[in-house]
């Protein structure tokens, strides 16, 4: 069975958004070129089901972002168990192709060494930094002075977290579970043709 | 005669339809809107770009209401992604996730399209008998303080400790067994949406509703539109499916909600000498987040039931705000909230505890307050739209101070912490510390704004030189083509806008009727 397919980040990049700024059209080559990124990021074993829109790389540099949102935590999924990147990968299948490609931009202009070098001074990709330094790559973009880093930022967090908060363990682990007994899966929808059916009256009394 | 409701899939061929009115969209404009035309005996053709999804599918989770009945997957958000949108895209439109509160237009806004825009003919008395007969019809009822979610009583009990005013709000439901699932859609049918109300009534009487057909563009000759064009989208995927669908109508109206109905009409070419997709209001929203002792559970119960209106007009120069509460699902509660990692974790954790307080900004009614545009992002991308709202002092400051009022009622209501929502947020252990919030940065993505109310774009206005559409709803420079749905708003409300919507609907329908060979 696929996975339940989530909900979209509420904000993704954009185009005219990775233009801007002060590097604005250097910043969109460095994300796009492997040749510029020099160093190779963290490879990780690809989902069985396989990739809708993410490549390798963008693949392991989401979920390298997920493992810092989700540490381990009892009673909680963890980043992998949660398969965010994955569901992140369906979430971007789904929505505007044109988001999609933006995204991977985003993220490779995340993971590109030269990137960071330009950025932060350092010049290993993200996805292989220590955990601490991970944190600090990821809040620099939150300050950053540059608009298109603080934005590269919300749309990345974004992403995560709603891909995160889609699995079904996490709704329960923050405390909602979903009421039983009143979806009817097997309803009929109506289009026309026969009678409309009778309105729901079994919780009749209920409204003031 | 029977109409009947067809989805994608069943469009498997290009189609030509012809039909007196042709309505695009099937929110709470349409929706009212065709239900009275097709009383009077028009041939009715509705579009909705959105699936037909109805409480077989509601089943109230986020992951599958989110991407179904959204726009852009519950992701649309200006150009900066500094203000998400949230904005219905589903047979219903708006109605069929919203969270029910029912608010008449207020009075002064009334005014102030008469005498600042020129509206003519729509005051409290004319639109009464229309709010009577839809609150009839959808059982618009009070909502009693008894019955509210501890969430709703919480501002309840900081508005009464602080001496501000305050109010129950009005609730389109029947038989609401208070869930709190709204947003996601009512599995019960309690929700007395289009999706379940006017929609059917107006198939049983011969309306042909087309889901999973987006308009694309208006064809005109002269003054007249001849054509709709549309895209059969496949209900699977949302994405073309190559079928097309063309509406030939006398009349055309177009219902696509604000931001959807100028891009269509910006697509078409009809720019209203540049004033098509000006003017565009969102209601701007900041939360603050209390956390309290209790349990609020505020995904539960009724969302939406109390409102204080207290700070809604602040003087001159100064942007005012409606007070009130949303559900607080784990899905948008992740991502409203602050922080990152274990941080953001304990938050989480402590989601039963959270009360959230909304304050629901008055926009477009100071001077040189002109709110944000919409154009098109290019004719290759099919669905998106540029949004664009710049926030400037103004609104920061409107922001500031409303922070600072709702921490301070959620602690009057027993709060034990309180967090803005600025990315790094501020966090308050006690009435002292609400001054904190002077010190934290305002600015695009270091605070946090929403809307969930899209008003204006194609505005109403006495002169086609200052608006799209005159004071019937007609496009001024074309003969039968309507604008009716929430971007005919000169400025925001200041209340929930659904019904105002519903009751310019139900009375624009008169003139759209007119239009179509003198049937009122
Ligand atoms: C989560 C949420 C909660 C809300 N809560 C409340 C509340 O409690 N009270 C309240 O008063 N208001 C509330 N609102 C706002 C309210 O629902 C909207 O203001 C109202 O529905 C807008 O009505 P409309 O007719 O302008 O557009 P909509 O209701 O948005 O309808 C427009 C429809 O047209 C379709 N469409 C657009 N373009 C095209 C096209 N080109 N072709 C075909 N179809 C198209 C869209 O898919 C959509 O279904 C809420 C909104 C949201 C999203
Ligand atoms: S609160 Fe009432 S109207 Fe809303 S989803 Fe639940 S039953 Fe339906």
């Amino acid at each position: 069975m696929n996975a339940p397919r989530p909900a979209a980040p509420e904000a993704l990049t954009r185009r005219s958004l990775l233009k801007r700024g002060l590097f604005g059209g250097a910043l969109l080559a460095l994300g796009g070129s492997a040749v510029l990124a020099s160093r190779d990021g963290l490879s990780l074993p690809l989902p069985p089901e396989g990739l809708r829109v993410l490549g390798a790389r963008e693949y392991a540099a989401l979920q390298a972002l997920a493992r810092r949102a989700f540490p381990p935590r009892p009673g909680w999924p963890d980043a992998d168990t949660a398969s965010v990147a994955f569901t992140a990968d369906g979430l971007l299948a789904r929505g505007d192709p044109a988001v999609a490609k933006e995204v991977k931009e985003l993220l490779g202009l995340f993971d590109n060494a030269l990137a960071g070098f330009l950025f932060a001074g350092r010049v290993t990709p993200f996805s292989r930094l220590s955990p601490e330094a991970q944190d600090a790559a990821f809040e620099d973009w939150r300050t950053s002075r540059l608009m298109l880093l603080r934005t590269g930022h919300h749309a990345l967090r974004t992403l995560v977290y709603s891909a995160y908060y889609m699995h079904p363990a996490t709704a329960a682990a923050a405390g909602y579970l979903a009421p039983e007994g009143f979806h009817d899966a097997n309803a009929v929808p109506w289009k026309g043709e026969g009678p409309r059916p009778a309105p729901l009256t079994q919780k009749e009394g209920s409204t003031p | 005669m029977s109409g009947r409701i067809f989805t994608g899939d069943e469009l498997t061929e290009d189609r030509v339809v012809t039909c007196d009115v042709c309505v695009v969209g099937s929110g709470a404009g349409g929706g009212v809107l065709a239900h009275e035309l097709v009383r009077r005996g028009l041939d009715v053709v509705m579009l909705e770009e959105g699936g037909y999804r109805t409480r077989r599918d509601f089943d109230l989770k986020e992951a599958t209401a989110y991407p179904a009945m959204y726009q852009e997957l519950a992701n649309r958000a200006t150009d900066d992604l500094a203000i998400s949108i949230l904005q219905g895209r589903t047979v219903g439109g708006g109605t069929t996730v919203n969270w029910c509160a029912s608010f008449r237009t207020p009075p002064e806004i009334l005014q102030r399209w008469r005498d600042v825009h020129g509206v003519k003919g729509l005051d409290e008395a004319t639109l009464a008998p229309h709010w009577d007969w839809l609150e009839e019809r959808l059982h618009i009822r009070d909502w009693p303080i008894e019955r509210a979610n501890r969430n709703n009583q919480l501002l309840w009990e900081g508005l009464g400790k602080l001496g501000y005013s305050r109010g129950t709000v009005k609730r389109n439901v029947k038989a609401c067994a208070a869930l709190g699932a709204c947003g996601l859609g009512c599995p019960t049918d309690a929700k007395q949406s289009m999706l379940v109300t006017l929609i059917p009534d107006a198939v049983e009487q011969g309306m042909r509703l087309f889901a999973n057909v987006s308009a694309r563009k208006l064809e005109l000759e002269g003054m007249r539109v001849t054509a709709v064009h549309a895209d059969v989208l496949d209900p699977r995927t949302d994405r073309p499916s190559g079928r097309r669908l063309t509406v030939k109508a006398k009349v055309t109206a177009v219902c696509g909600g604000a931001i959807n109905s100028p891009a269509l009409l910006l697509r078409s070419g009809l720019t209203a000498r540049g004033r098509v997709g000006k003017r565009l209001f969102l209601h701007p929203v900041v939360v603050s987040t209390g956390r309290f002792r209790e349990r609020v559970e505020a995904f539960y119960g009724a969302p939406l039931t109390v409102y204080s209106r207290e700070f809604i007009d602040r003087g001159p120069g100064k942007l005012g705000w409606l007070l009130e509460v949303p559900p607080i699902h784990p899905v948008l509660a992740s991502v409203t909230m602050p922080g990152f990692g274990a941080a953001h974790q304990e938050m989480m954790e402590q989601l039963p505890y959270a009360n959230a307080l909304i304050s629901i900004t008055l926009d477009g009614v100071q001077p040189g307050d002109e709110g944000g545009t919409v154009a098109l992002r290019g004719e290759r991308e099919y669905s998106r739209v540029k949004v664009e709202y710049p926030l400037t002092d103004f609104h920061w400051e409107g922001f500031r101070e409303a922070l600072k009022v709702s921490a301070r009622l959620q602690f009057a209501a027993g709060a034990e912490q309180v967090l803005s929502p600025h990315s790094s947020p501020v966090v308050m252990r006690s009435e002292q510390d609400v001054g904190l919030l002077d010190r934290a940065p305002y600015a695009p993505l270091l605070c946090r704004v929403a809307s969930a109310h899209q008003m204006g774009g194609c505005a109403m206005g006495g002169s086609a030189k200052t608006s799209v559409v005159d004071s019937t709803l007609r496009y001024w420079d074309a003969d039968n083509l309507f604008v009716v749905d929430g971007s005919v708003f000169p400025t925001a409300l200041g209340v929930n806008p659904m019904e105002t919507i519903l009751g310019l609907a139900h009375w624009g329908s008169q003139h759209v009727a007119a239009a179509v060979g003198g049937r009122v």
